[in-house]
């Protein structure tokens, strides 16, 4: 049951799940914390929310039909069970990592995931510009210039991003290169044209994705975000903000295949993009949100704020100090300095609200902690693109005294586990998923001849 | 959804009745989307866009950095400006422009109140309703929105009504002048200084155009700048309020990058090393959070 001041995210269920368990992954709480009994339930929800023709839902609420039992989930009996609502781009991307979190045992990962699914669902989110919508552009009202629905945003091109690295490794491990377009094939219960409506001109599949590789509209389409500022705006023409930053940087990342290693962001400003960014680090400087006046903000600072005027937030501590980590693979800023800000907005009652002061929420709570942990661990200019290396290396211990030129850190270690900026989760719980993953690819594509796209 | 798209008589009604529920719920992109979708299928002309977009205006004026808000005014503009001519084409003239390019100034000027008079019905986008009144008239109307130097959104909103939008004419030495205007009102605005960075950028022009411009806001002493001040410059200015804290750490960075900037085109050994220079007092003096 939810609280009632988050009752209107009902249909968002797995997302809060994320926040929430991988906020305790984060913590060392998961284990310890609840029953191996209780786990395994959260697990078998999770499967329920698999939708019949590829993704996951946020909820089972609104569902017409679901599985009786999760003996009910298999690939065959999947296509059998009649679904009015579709997968949806964000809740699959929380529900592959909260899998991930639980330690969903491999096994079901090989026989319950439909990655074939997923990556027909992908497709079917793609549009025309090379945007993403929430759900199949299919089941979408088009807009009157044809343009993508009003949700088509840099959010949902980090989902498909992913999502996308996640079928990549499940289909095609040794490349890590794009996968090859899969035409969207409508079933008998999609018809594959968008609602028609009056003398609305309908979009077809053929209409939507004319060529065959939808990544590099993709990668354009991120690119046209960037804006005067530096920063990236949820859409061509509006307002850069840390958060849809975060997102396209780190979609630009993963849709190459890698960071730190190949030249992804030439076909960005990155200079004014790290500009942005660390500009968006309160403190020292003139850019609080004193409006209409001219006073310098003197305190001591350290928190980030989402866009220049507007006050701090924990949450961009995490969306901009992650971006410049994948953008650079180390942080360009004071991370001390952020730290003390951050322990400094807990709430009394635990937790961290938008800013201290405010009533704490799972969503800010935990981009505080992902926040933290990222600067409790601080990389050595590292790859992410090899989770489970890195921790068989120990690249990413917690900064030494060595490291910090002499200088004690000024606040007691924190023991996070150590946080994948480019996926969000700790690096232990990557390391698993891509484990199950080449377990998918082991066993079903490994002899398909499907390791290595056209 | 589908069902009332279908009973296309109902659709205004519905606007009419999202009104208060949107004001309700500003920050959700569901009841946004669902206007959107609404007044898609109305196929409306210029005068149902007025109202809309004035309903948009109003709503920012208690939540006057709303990216939500300003996502779909910008929807609105973007989607019937660029209609296929048997969808009937644009739908907004030049003097619609220039009316919205009036409004965004008016909510970056520090200085507008935006006044709900009782007497007055309808919306503020042609300055019907809303509009900077003074003394008694202003005392007997209800203040329901400030301008705003500093709102970033805003500026972004001019960046597409000037710069951005199909069809936009910009006049570069108006917008350097503008946002030269608005540092000299709050010296410290960081948007106004990255609005001016951003014009020198996507018009290619070199930093030190504007450098006489914004000295008065460096305490760097000027003989290390003079050899790069352009010929003829245009007079210098002092900031206006004299309690304005200097130096500026954006004008200091604007220093530090014209030297970089000049380092670069000639090769100079010796700028590259004085903007080292100034980008060291930057980080150790003026904007020491960025010093990492």
């Amino acid at each position: 049951m939810l609280p009632s001041s988050a009752e209107t995210h009902d249909g968002n269920r797995i997302t809060i799940a994320y926040f929430c368990l991988s906020a305790l992954d984060l913590l060392g709480a998961l284990e310890t914390s609840f029953t191996k009994t209780e786990r395994q339930k959260w697990i078998e929800w999770v499967w329920k929310l698999q939708a019949n023709q590829g993704g996951f839902r946020g909820s089972t609420f609104m569902s017409t039909t679901s599985p009786q039992s999760t003996d009910d989930i298999t690939l065959g009996s999947l296509h059998s069970i009649p679904q009015t609502d579709p997968g949806h781009l964000p809740s699959t991307y929380t529900a592959l990592l909260v899998l991930g979190i639980l330690r969903a045992p491999a096994h079901e990962w090989v026989n319950k995931l439909d990655v074939d699914g997923l990556e027909r669902f992908l497709c079917a989110c793609a549009d025309v510009n090379g945007s993403f919508s929430p759900i199949p552009v299919s089941q979408t009202v088009q807009n009157s210039d044809n343009s993508p629905p009003f949700q088509s945003d840099a959010r949902m091109s980090y989902c498909a991003a992913v999502i996308h690295d996640f079928v990549t490794i499940a289909k095609h491990p040794r490349s890590r290169q794009p996968a090859s377009y899969v035409p969207y094939e409508p079933s008998t219960e999609t018809t594959g044209r968008r609602d028609v409506v009056g003398s609305v001109a309908v979009a077809t599949i053929e209409d939507r994705c004319p060529d065959t590789r939808w990544e590099k509209r993709t990668r354009e389409w991120l690119s046209e975000c960037q804006t005067w500022e530096g920063g990236f705006a949820q859409h061509p023409g509006l307002e850069a903000q840390g958060g849809t930053t975060y997102c396209i940087i780190t979609s630009l990342a993963l849709l190459n295949g890698s960071t730190g290693q190949d030249n992804w962001s030439t076909g960005i400003d990155s200079v004014g993009a790290t500009r942005y960014l660390v500009a968006r680090q309160l403190g020292g400087n003139s850019d609080d949100a004193h409006s209409n006046t001219d006073e310098v903000d003197t305190g001591v600072g350290g928190g980030f704020q989402g866009r220049p005027g507007k006050d701090e937030d924990v949450c961009y501590s995490f969306w901009c100090g992650a971006a410049m980590r994948v953008l650079h693979g180390k942080a360009l800023f004071d991370t001390e300095a952020n730290t003390r800000a951050l322990l400094n907005s807990q709430s009394p009652m635990g937790g961290f609200g938008k800013a201290k002061g405010d009533y704490p929420d799972p969503y800010h709570a935990y981009l505080a902690l992902a926040a933290l942990a990222m600067n409790e661990h601080e990389p050595k200019n590292i790859s992410f693109d090899k989770a489970a290396e890195c921790l068989e290396t120990n690249l990413l211990a917690p900064a030494s005294t060595e490291m910090r030129g002499g200088e004690q850190p000024r606040y007691p270690s924190l023991n996070l586990k150590a946080l994948d900026p480019q996926w969000n989760v700790t690096i232990d719980s990557r390391a698993y998923i891509e484990r199950c993953l080449g377990d998918i690819y082991n066993q079903k594509y490994a002899d398909q001849g499907t390791s290595t796209p056209p | 959804m589908s069902t009332l798209l279908a009973l296309q008589k109902d659709l205004r009604q519905e606007l009419q009745l999202m009104n208060e529920f949107a004001e309700e719920n500003l920050k959700s992109y569901q009841v946004w989307h669902h206007r959107l979708t609404l007044i898609t299928q109305m196929e409306p002309q210029l005068p149902e866009l007025v109202k809309e977009i004035g309903f948009i205006h109003d709503s920012l004026m208690p939540d006057p950095k709303n990216y939500h808000t300003w996502a779909y005014l910008n929807w609105l503009y973007s989607s019937f400006s660029n209609l296929p001519e048997e969808r009937g084409g644009n739908r907004f003239s030049s003097q619609s422009w220039k009316a919205e390019l009036e409004w965004c100034e008016r909510m970056l000027d520090s200085d507008h109140r935006f006044i709900r008079s009782p007497s007055q019905e309808g919306h503020d986008w042609l300055g019907e309703k809303v509009q900077l009144l003074s003394g008694e008239d202003e005392a007997k109307g209800e203040v329901i929105g400030r301008g705003d130097g500093r709102n970033n959104s805003a500026w972004s909103w001019r960046w597409y009504l000037v710069v951005a939008r199909n069809g936009a004419q910009p006049d570069v030495g108006a917008e350097l002048e503008y946002a030269l205007s608005q540092i000299r009102t709050i010296p410290h605005n960081a948007s106004a200084w990255n609005y001016l960075r951003g014009i020198h950028k996507h018009f290619k022009l070199p930093l030190s155009q504007s450098l006489p411009a914004i000295l008065p806001y460096s305490i760097i002493p000027a003989p290390s700048i003079i050899s790069f001040i352009p010929q003829n410059p245009p007079p210098v200015t002092t900031p206006a309020n004299p309690d304005t804290p200097l130096p500026v750490p954006f004008a200091i960075e604007w220093l530090a990058d014209c030297k970089a900037e000049q380092a670069a085109a000639a090769e100079s050994s010796e700028a590259y090393t004085d903007a080292g220079g100034l980008y060291h007092e930057l980080a150790e003096r003026w904007d020491v959070m960025r010093k990492t």
